[in-house]
């Protein structure tokens, strides 16, 4: 009666891998005190990040990934006036391979702006995986990392976007430092017990 | 559906201390059996669990759509008055959820029952999504288990790529109460998994979460914390000083899932779908269909790990477990027999990653009443 109905297989031979040395490394970095050995890094140009001493290959990728997401989803405006209102001026370019735009960026007002990209994140996975295996491809699972681009606001901050689900664009400045004013205000009613479910 | 025992892996104990998985005993007793397995057909995985799941959950979002905006229907969920707003505005701004786990009573002979949905705090994902996918492939390797055998289990894959649709354009806060060796660990495990989609991570403990002038969360280093995982109770997390902080778009699960996690879903999703094959009939404590049952259980809402839940025969109490839940508003459902044997109780633990059914993982104890002792028994798919 009950008959596999298909050659349909959950599990593929490799076992799963970790990256960051097991559960009890990975808690232990950060309760110490100390981050994980691979720090990801900003860069504004390819040139800065080998500059900085990383691979060709890794900004490059690091750079082309950000590129790709992009042009995928920066803000987009219908004039570069519009764009500037949002981003300060000379803040924006046209959008690559929009109607009306040349490669020299060059519309004569026309076509669709998007704010300039001012930077790219070279992330702690795409580190770890060009170093273990010197691939820049960064596919674990058939799919790609999103690039990280950064952009400048108009005080000439650096931030990424966000894109809310009404299609609404806002500007966020993350992992700011600041002053702490207070701790402890979560974690006191459970203190005593555990509430794994 | 069957249980079967055979020879422990001679090497698991050492598997288990390189990979930092201190907790396969607890409270000093064993907590992961390497030389026990639940065996399904994959009719049964598919047919029985996943697409039940699906279907659940399925049930569940579309009862968030409809009460997170009802004040009568939060209040029945016990959600503090000051945090509705908190919760509509997290759930109509899309803030992305990342995994769940549905306790299900199924035996292998009719339809799978939902007990309940962790869908806010659940821990048993490591074990089920990488300790147990090793037990699988090292039985194979060695001929212990047939090379056809398989295991619902695509759980490491689903958590990494639910990790990579969120943009890694900002320091991913894990938080847990970091004493605890489970929850430490289970948060490392997810930790690890986002660090493979690309983020740049940190674990903190809940306690170390601190607040700035201007009410942003921040961390150890006095960065502003903009997106953070946490494993502790929203139900919880709404009564605490710094939930008056609280906004949509940083913590993952999401506010939201304030209403999932909250065992009062289980009269509402029965009032709203009677019958169904995977519901159990549930009513709140003070319906008087409640007492009508012949064999029901009676919860709190907001209760983890089995504590005070109560066994009843005709509305009284024949089996009871201990707690700190026992002032909590409680719902009474109606008992369903978990599949037995040797004298265990298996639970099936049901996973949703994302919005998908992605692996499963079996919990066994000696009483019908699943506690913080109950062990983790692998499973496989007959080839």
């Amino acid at each position: 009666m009950q008959q596999r109905r298909s050659a349909r297989r959950f599990v593929r031979g490799a076992k799963p891998r970790l990256m960051l040395g097991g559960l009890a490394a990975a808690a232990g970095f950060s309760m110490s005190g100390c981050s994980s050995p691979i720090e990801p890094v900003q860069f504004s140009t390819v040139k800065s990040c080998t500059d900085a001493g990383m691979d060709y290959n890794l900004c490059a990728a690091g750079y082309n990934a950000a590129f790709v997401e992009h042009q995928r989803s920066a803000p987009q405006f219908q004039s570069k006036a519009k764009c500037e209102v949002e981003w300060g001026a000379n803040g924006c370019t046209p959008l690559l391979g929009a109607p009306g735009a040349n490669s020299f960026g060059s519309t004569g007002g026309a076509g669709i702006f998007v704010p300039a990209l001012a930077g790219f994140v070279v992330s702690q996975a795409m580190q770890q995986r060009y170093y273990d295996t010197g691939a820049v491809d960064f596919d674990y699972y058939g799919g790609g990392y999103y690039g990280s681009p950064i952009y400048r606001n108009r005080s000439g901050r650096s931030v990424t976007v966000s894109r809310g689900s009404t299609g609404s664009v806002t500007m966020t400045p993350v992992n700011v430092n600041t002053a702490t004013a207070a701790r402890s205000g979560f974690g006191g009613r459970s203190f005593s017990r555990s509430f794994g479910g | 559906m069957r249980r079967i025992s055979l020879a422990e892996r001679a090497d698991w104990r050492e598997q288990a201390r390189a990979v930092g998985f201190g907790f396969h005993e607890m409270y000093g007793e064993p907590y992961w059996l390497d030389g026990a397995a639940y065996v399904f057909s994959l009719y049964e995985i598919e047919e029985d669990i996943e697409a039940p799941t699906e279907a659940l959950h399925e049930l569940c979002m579309t009862l968030v759509d409809e009460v997170v905006g009802d004040e009568r229907q939060l209040r029945r969920l016990s959600i503090p008055e000051a945090h509705f707003d908190l919760l509509r505005d997290s759930w109509r701004q899309g803030d992305r959820h990342l995994y769940g786990r549905f306790d299900l009573a199924y035996d292998g002979t009719g339809p799978a029952k939902m007990l309940e949905y962790n869908a806010d705090t659940p821990t048993a994902i490591f074990e089920a999504s990488y300790f147990q996918h090793n037990w699988l492939t090292d039985r194979i390797a060695s001929g212990s288990l047939p090379a056809g055998s398989d295991q619902f289990n695509l759980l490491q894959e689903s958590l990494v790529d639910a990790f990579r649709r969120i943009s890694p354009d900002r320091i991913f806060h894990f938080a847990c109460w970091q004493e605890n060796e489970e929850d430490r660990g289970t948060c490392a495990y997810l930790m690890d998994c986002a660090a493979q989609a690309g983020h740049r991570v940190e674990m903190i403990d809940i306690q170390a979460i601190g607040i700035d002038a201007r009410g942003r969360f921040t961390d150890l280093a006095d960065r502003t914390i903009d997106r953070c995982f946490k494993l502790y109770p929203w139900e919880d997390m709404l009564r605490e000083p710094f939930a008056q902080h609280l906004r949509s778009g940083v913590f993952i699960e999401p506010v939201w899932k304030a209403i999932l996690s909250n065992k009062a879903i289980l009269p509402l999703l029965w009032e709203r779908h009677p019958g169904h094959p995977n519901l159990l009939p549930a009513y709140f404590a003070d319906d008087p269909r409640a007492g009508n049952m012949a064999r029901s259980v009676s919860k709190p809402i907001f209760s983890r790990e089995g504590e005070n839940v109560t066994l009843l025969r005709n509305g009284v109490a024949v089996e009871e477990a201990s707690g700190d839940y026992g002032a909590e508003p409680r719902v009474v459902q109606a008992y369903a027999p978990l599949f037995e044997s040797e004298g265990q109780h298996a639970v099936v633990g049901s996973w949703v990653i994302g919005d998908r059914a992605a692996g499963l993982g079996m919990r066994e104890d000696g009483t019908r009443i699943t506690r913080n002792l109950s062990r983790f028994v692998p499973h496989f798919i007959d080839g």
